[in-house]
């Protein structure tokens, strides 16, 4: 029975993404000149895994790539090639292809065959001209030096392979494959020719041989079973445990074909094997993980979220009960609160990921942009291993990226400025994170030239955002950059200075219940500190009423609660009121209005003014009381329901009812363009 | 001058002796795209010659195809009794051949 394979698809390229994203860090690792051995080994065996991966569920075209750069990746690891400037240049660059031929064929959209055919064309011309690019005598052939931590008593292992027909055609070459295995210990082969034709009847690619091996290692049977993972389908194998070898170095057993092993027991690395298989859960099992889908997780908190409002509930109606009865009721009831605090705190740390799979998008783009703008910068990260839930890990990364482009396009100065002003040439950008209370702290540093606050101050008066003769401190001066359309680059480029980008940053550090704040000094440099809570599933929230509605506050929104005295509020041009809170004029926003609502209150003195912030403004929401602080679990309403303009998301309070969660930036925005209109 | 009266193949054939060596000499690219040319390049070269050899210098990249095919190319020529050199200095191809257990066949020892 055939096996449709596209249900892999999705792991394959979730897989691939992944092993790209640590070919790329090794890349960006690898030293020009003398390259760490084991790095180079890293990349190829991600190359050779996505071929494989990409020939078993016939991406053709990204297979037979993949197999130029692996021809590449062969000529370095073997020592024949040295790792020069261009060809660390041409591999990233390969790298760049490979992410858009595996996009594009999990779209299913065309793959840009132009691009993929200029870049193979640099692989094959850099191969051909090898011998201009070696300079002094090779490398020795690549080898893994770190010894075993527990050597096992070789083995020999009889290996039998017996290709299928489309074995060549399906861009597998076993010669590779063999090398591999040899890297394992000592290996003997015999082909078998009994089926290969005189070679006018041979048909070209078919493959015709079939071979026996003979390996003497320690290496365990799922270490070679693995170097055949991606042939599986293609061939009949059979690995068979031989009897132990007495006297065999169990360290570095050379072969009769003198390939160099690697410490021989050393299981193979992870990166043997990153891409997707035909059994992807027992590769992972290998790993202690298994890869489980998001909704599954999602369906998971769901239920504990539930289960949060059902005990709720029964907390509420066992307030009424009196007698001994209740009391063991009470006590079970609060066992079972704490168990279950457990049972949310652990279902959320299964969707929390390290800030590391962000963070290392930054080491390239920091090499691409530094070399573009001609700039020396370091990047220095600490806390890669910082977790925060996996919706706003996807969010975040785009805000960080422009925060670290603007890094480099203005704060970190040119290596001649920088020497004129007594500082090292090489600029330093900070990436930091780290959980400060029950939040995370993510902080981007560079010790450049720190930001120009006369010109921002000048930018802004002449775009009106700033009265020609109000004095600001530098703090106020600063925080100007996060308004809308202000940019202080003299060209506008396609790195930066469109005067988009921190309002936008703002915006979206904002709609993720964070918060952004900026410390500069001149010629020290900038630091900007970006505050986001742990998960988007659950907020903190005041509850307020509005007629016989309850909604949810987020308290990130929130800064301070009052009740107006008579008189205090003032009705300014077409009936807007406003109230003076510290320093400033604040409107008031009626919510019943917004909401089509009869409140209980509408005098401004009997109900209370809640300030909050959002969209970069501040304004005074009218309710009718508070009910209380609390804890709640987010309920989608757009999957649910749809989008409601002010509303963010639904919750469920103890006694069942439904509370909506109130989208404070929308409502701010929203007020806006009524007045203006 | 007289015009070379125009001979059926098999009589032409017949009449020019078998050459005593022939080179073979393998494209700078012999990978899988471009196997089926270099089946008919070998194909030229007629049963019986004594001394064949393959010349390696120009090549670049080669396969386990290719060396399959060379396989079957040495050994149908070994039985007939051809000796078989190889000339370029080549490890990679040494090491392949070793790999693939084919060192001996594209030595025309078996």
């Amino acid at each position: 029975m055939a096996i449709d394979l596209r249900q892999f698809h999705g792991a394959f390229f979730d897989e691939s993404f992944e092993a790209l994203d640590s070919m790329e860090a090794a890349l960006l690792r690898l030293d020009v000149g003398r390259p760490d051995p084991e790095l180079i080994n890293t990349i190829f065996r991600v190359a050779h895994s996505i071929k494989g991966g990409a020939a078993t569920f016939g991406f053709a075209e990204i297979a037979s790539f993949t197999h130029s750069l692996e021809t590449l990746l062969d000529e370095l690891r073997s020592g024949r090639m040295a790792v020069t400037p261009g060809i660390s240049n041409l591999l990233l660059k390969t790298l760049d292809v490979m992410r858009a031929m595996l996009g594009a064929a999990r779209a299913e959209q065309p793959i840009d065959m132009q691009c993929v055919a200029d870049v193979q064309l640099d692989i094959e011309l850099t191969i051909v001209q090898r011998d201009a690019a070696v300079t002094g005598p090779p490398p020795p052939p690549v080898t893994a030096t770190a010894p075993p931590e527990e050597v096992a008593a070789p083995t020999e292992w009889r290996v039998t392979l017996e290709p299928g027909a489309e074995f060549f055609a399906r861009g597998t070459d076993p010669v590779r494959i063999f090398r591999e295995l040899s890297v394992l210990g000592d290996l003997r082969v015999t082909a078998h020719l009994d089926d290969l034709p005189s070679c006018r009847d041979l048909q070209p690619g078919r493959c015709y041989l079939r071979w026996t091996l003979v390996l003497v290692s320690n290496a365990p049977e799922s270490a070679i079973r693995e170097i055949f993972e991606w042939v599986n389908m293609d061939c009949e194998l059979t690995v068979i445990r031989g009897k132990p070898v007495p006297g065999a170095d169990p360290v570095a057993a050379t072969g009769t074909l003198s390939v160099p092993s690697t410490a021989a027991g050393d299981p193979v690395p992870a990166e043997a094997a990153p891409a997707a298989s035909a059994a992807p859960a027992g590769n992972a099992a290998d790993a202690g993980s298994i890869r489980v889908g998001v909704e599954k997780i999602d369906e998971l908190i769901n239920t504990v979220g539930e289960l949060v409002i059902t005990h709720a509930m029964l907390s509420q109606m066992v307030g009424g009960l009196n007698g001994p009865a209740a009391e063991r009721l009470r006590a079970g009831l609060q066992q079972l609160e704490r168990t279950m605090r457990q049972l949310q705190e652990s279902v959320m740390r299964v969707r929390m990921l390290p800030i590391s799979a962000v963070f290392s998008r930054f080491p390239r783009m920091v090499r691409d942009l530094a070399q573009r703008l001609e700039k020396q910068v370091e990047l220095k990260v600490a806390g890669e291993t910082t977790e925060l839930d996996k919706t706003l890990l996807e969010k975040i990364g785009d805000p960080l990226m422009h925060l670290v482009r603007n890094s480099i396009d203005h704060g970190i100065e040119s290596a001649a400025a920088r020497a004129a002003a007594g500082k090292p040439p090489v600029g330093t950008i900070q990436l930091n994170a780290s959980h400060r209370g029950g939040n995370i702290a993510i902080e981007v540093a560079d010790d450049g030239a720190g930001l120009d606050c006369p010109r921002i101050l000048a930018k802004a008066r002449s775009a009106g955002l700033v009265g020609p003769t109000q004095d600001l401190t530098r703090e106020e001066i600063e925080q100007l950059i996060f308004l809308p359309g202000l940019s202080t680059a003299e060209v506008t480029t396609d790195v930066s200075g469109r005067g988009v980008g921190m309002d936008v940053v703002r915006r979206n550090v904002t709609a993720l219940g964070g918060k952004i704040e900026v410390h500069s000094s001149p010629g020290q440099g900038s630091r900007f500190l970006i505050s986001l809570p742990l998960t988007l599933a659950i907020v903190d929230g005041l509850c307020v009423s509005v007629g016989d509605q309850t909604y949810i506050l987020p308290l990130t929104s929130t800064i301070e609660s009052l009740r107006l005295a008579p008189g205090q509020a003032t009705t300014i041009a077409e009936g807007r009121e406003v109230f003076r809170f510290r320093d400033e004029y604040l409107p008031i926003v009626r919510l019943y209005e917004n909401f089509g609502l009869i409140p209980r209150v509408r005098a401004l003195h009997e109900g209370l003014v809640v300030v909050v912030e959002g969209a970069g403004r501040r304004v005074g929401l009218f309710i009718d009381g508070l009910l209380g602080q609390q804890q709640v679990v987010i309920k989608s309403l757009e999957t649910n329901y749809g989008r409601i303009c002010g509303i963010s998301a639904a919750t469920i309070l103890g006694d069942g009812s439904v509370a909506l969660i109130l989208d404070v930036p929308d409502l701010i925005r929203s007020d806006s363009h009524r007045q203006a209109a | 001058m007289k015009p070379l009266r125009k001979m059926p193949p098999r009589a032409r054939r017949a009449s020019v002796p078998l050459p005593d060596s022939v080179v073979v000499a393998l494209p700078a690219d012999c990978t899988l795209g471009n196997i089926g040319a270099l089946r008919d390049l070998l194909c030229e070269v007629k049963a019986g010659v004594p001394n064949i050899t393959l010349d390696l210098r120009r090549l670049e990249r080669f396969d386990t195809a290719t060396l399959q095919l060379l396989a079957a190319f040495t050994r149908d020529h070994a039985a007939r009794g051809a000796n078989l050199l190889t000339c370029g200095n080549r490890p990679a191809w040494d090491e392949a051949a070793a790999l693939l257990g084919l060192t001996a066949t594209l030595e025309g020892r078996v």
